[in-house]
């Protein structure tokens, strides 16, 4: 119960620094948030309903994961903290691994 | 980044760079442009590499050789006749007879479609290269590129000197040259120039955190995964960097660029190569990266929640994260665990398995534990194999560490496995040679040649079985040979060095084991109509260094026995011993004397006369006398020896070869002095025998 107390302590302090970080940022966030959200549901699909075919279901939940780790990738790049101007390159280099990405998952999805 | 990398190397190391001027004293050493004079040297360093391997060729001629090159030849082949969509789905009917091969799914496609790319640029340059010509020089293309890779991942590391001095051991350290001479068409040849490039991207991603670079990282991945079963080093070693980077705190923006994508898109190239498959995410090898994922994320997500939260908050949120965290991962452990010893292998694939536990191979499975190069080395082959380097590279791990950065962290830890994994198999020498000519990259060597003597025997043998056997006769052999047959004498085989099926081979190996009229019979039921055997005691011990020549049948017969009776109950391997020991002589039992590979090795061998005062039948290979010097065969027919008895072929009688007199039981022999009994002249009524003779 103290447990879940904190918890809820956490979460609200978390919600209150986190409403400070930039609009841009946010948008990534919900997107990677997305990203793993789909990759859930696409998991829970297999495991209730069957894997068949295997490599269909490979391709889209490694899909869905990569878009979230390039998203991240890009959300460190980007945040004004960390590493400063090079933003729209980053964002053209974002784009082109995106690209990698799906290429490599539609052509193993059969 | 974060870490202290400016600081110029120690001034007790010996650095000698060539062009004398280079210090690291830059944040990234590979982000300054390189000078004329580096350019230059590098040039001359990759025409080194290639034009040390170009010996055998310009000695002798332009030829394909060992046995796996051949089937990466015929492959290549059948590319340049038929395209590349056919060849993957090229099904081979040549080879295991009769189950034949599914050549599009179980082979690396980067050698064999880069040369088929080449050749289809050249034919279309109007330069109609043969694509024989354009396989010989492979491994010397390669080795350039490859010096050029190791440049720029030292470069990365340490600085220009450095990665000059790498580029040039890497061009001249014996272990690779061996590997990527001018006709040595094989994996390795163009796999440690894509294992270094691998190297280098990962380290360039790793200093400059850029996307661009992870997704050139991607595709040098993409090509090490299609060019050789050794990307599992790769898939094993950057996790260990990975988490040797957490555990020593550094954390940064370019560890998860380099290593988070890497782990994803890799998989995902590991899993379009048929051969792969879905081993890349179900076998054993490949957890690491996936467990080393997990722990990256949790990494960066404690240390963005510490940075998001105040202080005490982020302190109750370890508590919760603590209670909540552990329960996840026991089930998570629980399920893996559960998953992983369902197998029998806990999901490593055999030859994984068999490096790290080298015993396994030798208990289980004979065929892998045959295999000469997957034996471990001897001391001394370090030293032959890497030269000065071996002297060189402990210093050079030594001064990696002053200072450490991420990338020479990454060094390291390539070393060490390295190491450790040629200590199990001499084979992947292959893979410490890159490290250890990077670590040895502060100074100067020299340089060995290494040529390989040559016997054409192979080659007579197999242009005899073109011209004088039937196009679809079944050839049988050891599996060594099988390569080569279906390239070179182009005729269908039961079994080759795929040795994808052990029972096949174990058919064979049995066959060989058995006395002729049984062997006979399990040849006939395959099909077989020629058999061969190679044969050394002719020429007697042959000269080579390390792998430059294959022993003879006689000397793998034991493997044969063992390989069979793992199959095959009624194959006893104490039948073939003598008191545990291994004779040819008088002293060996009945089943080796009586054995068909005895037999048609041995066949006529004394015959041959006494060489230099030894006895008729002295077998120089094992230097005994044979056992058996004068038989005669019963159910094979020689019909061709090569010109040093090295390749003996014969013929599977369809009956029992009646010029020889079959042993009648009642027959008494007669002895010197016999009386002979008088006779009537015949027509004698008297003397007419009960019984009339025919």
């Amino acid at each position: 119960m103290a447990t879940l107390h904190t918890a809820k302590q956490v979460a609200t302090a978390f919600q209150r620094e986190y409403a400070k970080t930039p609009a841009k940022l946010k948008v990534l966030d919900a997107f990677s948030g997305l990203a793993i959200a789909t990759a859930l549901l696409q998991f829970v699909y297999a495991v209730l309903i069957g894997s068949f075919p295997f490599n269909a279901f490979l391709a889209g939940f490694f899909c869905c994961i990569g878009a979230f780790v390039l998203s991240v990738c890009l959300r460190m790049q980007v945040d004004p903290e960390d590493m400063s101007g090079k933003t729209e390159r980053a964002f053209t280099e974002y784009a082109l691994a995106m690209c990698v990405l799906f290429l490599a998952a539609l052509n193993y999805v059969g | 980044m974060t870490d202290a990398s400016n600081t110029p190397p120690v001034s007790g190391v010996a650095t000698t760079s060539t062009d004398g001027s280079k210090k690291s004293d830059k944040r990234s050493p590979g982000s300054s442009a390189a000078s004329l004079t580096t350019v230059l040297t590098l040039i001359a360093i990759c025409l080194l590499a290639t034009a040390v391997r170009l010996f055998s060729v310009i000695k002798y001629e332009s030829v394909i050789h060992e046995f796996d090159p051949y089937f990466n030849y015929r492959v290549t082949r059948y590319l340049t006749e038929e395209g590349f969509t056919k060849t993957w789905n090229f099904f081979d009917s040549f080879t295991w007879y009769p189950l034949g091969r599914i050549v599009g799914g179980t082979m690396y496609p980067g050698l064999i479609f880069t040369a088929g790319l080449i050749w289809k640029v050249l034919q279309a340059l109007r330069s109609p290269i043969h694509i024989q010509e354009i396989c010989v020089f492979m491994g010397p293309l390669f080795s350039g590129l490859c010096a050029l890779a190791t440049f720029f991942f030292m470069r990365e590391v340490r600085g220009d000197g450095a990665g000059l001095a790498s580029a040039a051991f890497i061009a001249i350290i014996p272990s690779y040259i061996s590997r990527s001479v001018a006709g040595s068409y094989d994996l390795e040849s163009i796999a440690i120039a894509a294992l270094v490039t691998v190297f280098f991207l990962y380290v360039k991603t790793l200093n400059t955190a850029s996307l661009r670079w992870a997704t050139a990282l991607f595709f040098g991945y993409l090509y090490m995964v299609a060019s050789w079963g050794g990307y599992s080093f790769i898939v094993n070693l950057l996790p260990i960097h990975c988490l040797a980077s957490i555990v020593l705190g550094r954390v940064s923006t370019g560890l998860y660029v380099a290593y988070a994508p890497f782990a994803i898109l890799g998989a995902l190239a590991a899993l379009n190569i048929p051969v792969i498959g879905f081993n890349a995410v179900l076998m054993s090898e490949h957890f690491a990266s996936f467990a080393v994922f997990g722990i990256l994320h949790a990494a960066f997500a404690i240390k963005w929640i510490k940075e998001t939260l105040p202080p005490r908050t982020y302190e109750a949120a370890k508590r919760v994260v603590w209670t909540v965290g552990t329960a996840v991962a026991g089930v998570i452990l629980v399920l893996v665990t559960g998953y992983v010893t369902a197998s029998p292998t806990f999901g490593w694939t055999g030859r994984s398995l068999s490096l790290l536990d080298p015993t396994y191979a030798s208990k289980y499975i004979p065929i892998i534990a045959s295999v000469s190069e997957h034996q471990p080395p001897a001391w001394s082959s370090y030293y032959n194999d890497l030269h000065l380097v071996t002297l060189l590279a402990p210093a050079g791990l030594v001064a990696a560490f002053t200072p450490l950065t991420d990338a020479s962290l990454f060094l390291v830890l390539y070393a060490v496995t390295a190491v450790y994994f040629s200590g199990v198999m001499v084979r992947l020498m292959l893979v410490l040679a890159p490290a250890a000519a990077c670590l040895a990259g502060r100074g100067a060597t020299r340089q060995r040649d290494g040529s390989i003597k040559v016997f054409d025997d192979f080659r007579e043998a197999y242009s005899w079985l073109s011209h004088n056997v039937p196009a679809d006769a079944k050839v049988a052999s050891w599996w060594d040979y099988g390569y080569q047959t279906t390239a070179m004498a182009n005729r269908t085989v039961i079994v080759d060095n795929n040795t994808w099926n052990n029972t096949h081979i174990a058919t064979v190996g049995r066959a060989m084991a058995l006395p002729e009229k049984a062997s006979s019979e399990v040849f006939r039921s395959l099909d077989v109509e020629y058999v061969f055997v190679v044969f050394g005691a002719f020429i007697g011990r042959v000269l080579g260094v390390g792998r430059g020549y294959p022993s003879d049948d006689i000397n793998k017969f034991l493997w044969m026995v063992r390989i069979g009776g793992g199959v095959f109950p009624d194959i006893k391997e104490r039948d073939y011993l003598n008191r545990g020991q291994y004779r040819v002589d008088s002293t060996a039992p009945k089943a080796m004397l009586d054995s068909t590979m005895y037999r048609l090795s041995y066949y006529r061998f004394a015959e041959t006369g006494p060489l230099f005062g030894m006895p008729y039948g002295y077998d120089r290979v094992r230097q005994q006398t044979i056992g058996l010097p004068d038989f005669k065969l019963k159910h094979y027919e020689e019909v061709f020896t090569s010109e040093h008895w090295m390749v003996r072929v014969y013929r599977v009688l369809p009956e029992p070869n009646r010029e020889v007199r079959l042993p009648n039981p009642n027959r008494v022999k007669a002895q010197r002095g016999a009386k002979v009994k008088p006779r009537r002249p015949s027509g004698d009524p008297t003397s007419m025998p009960s019984k009339t003779r025919q």
